[in-house]
């Protein structure tokens, strides 16, 4: 999807969007297999987001300054046996840049608000 | 090798492919990110069936090589031929993508199947034997026997 410029792509406002959600549940840090997973539970589909689009997306979103990341210490892993995980952080920029999404979304005429599928919560 | 498993090493392959001459902080993040979502999801317990599973991995591979070759050239330090370089990876892609799906698509010697039709006796059975015939006993002449009557005893 071509991208308005400064603006962010519907994957990328969902990628925050469940963010925010999993910061309201107590999870401050997610990785990328977790967000795919809750991705699909919002939009309700079984198909996980592709890698390469997901991890790009993400790669944006820190680029852009709306996700910091951060590599887990490696001796968890160690001891867990499993490969290090890319640990994600919702910024207080991502959340106000959410914040604006939401309210754009929110500001739509009615009848393309039927057509777009809603913002998850 | 399971089905998860080759899907995996294809999805591996693939990367190491796609993040081939990159910086190392790039390549080694992308492919590290890669390697810890198959593990992931190779422990979730929710996943389906194997072959499900490996499906599955191999659709997001699948849905995901256009943004993974547009990734790569916006990484490449040399962008001289990103169109070229999109192209011979897609062409590998799918070149990978075709071994894998030969070696799954190849015949299996399976038992041979229980038939379908069974042949069966569609003659009546035998009618039964006939009765045995009556007993005729025929008598041609009679005896009359006459007992004396036992004497009283004294």
């Amino acid at each position: 999807m071509r991208r308005k410029a400064g603006g962010l792509v519907p994957l990328e406002i969902a990628i925050c969007s469940c963010a925010a959600d999993l910061l309201v549940r107590g999870t401050r840090e997610f990785h990328g297999y977790e967000i795919a997973k809750r991705l699909s539970d919002v939009a309700d589909q079984k198909l996980l987001t592709a890698y390469g689009t997901l991890y790009r997306a993400l790669g944006r979103l820190e680029n852009m300054g709306l996700l910091q990341s951060r590599w887990e210490d490696p001796e968890v892993p160690a001891r867990e046996n499993r490969p290090g995980r890319r640990l994600y952080t919702l910024t207080p920029a991502g959340e106000a840049v959410l914040a604006d999404a939401r309210q754009a979304s929110a500001q739509r005429s009615p009848s393309r608000q039927r057509r777009r599928r809603p913002l998850p919560a | 090798m399971t089905a998860l498993g080759v899907s995996s090493a294809i999805v591996r392959a693939w990367t190491r492919l796609y993040t081939w001459r990159l910086p190392g902080l790039a390549r080694d993040t992308r492919r590290a990110e890669i390697e810890s979502d198959l593990w992931e999801y190779s422990q979730d317990r929710a996943v389906a069936s194997d072959i499900l599973s490996a499906l599955h991995v191999l659709a997001r591979l699948i849905a995901g090589i256009p943004d993974d070759v547009s990734w790569r050239t916006s990484q490449s330090p040399l962008r001289t031929g990103p169109m070229r370089a999109a192209i011979s990876l897609t062409a590998a892609a799918i070149a990978v993508l075709g071994t894998w799906v030969y070696v799954v698509a190849a015949p299996i010697e399976l038992p041979a199947p229980v038939p379908l039709v069974k042949v069966v006796d569609v003659y009546p059975p035998p009618p039964p034997p006939p009765p045995p015939p009556p007993r005729v006993i025929r008598r041609t002449s009679w005896t009359i026997v006459i007992h004396p009557a036992p004497q009283p005893s004294r």
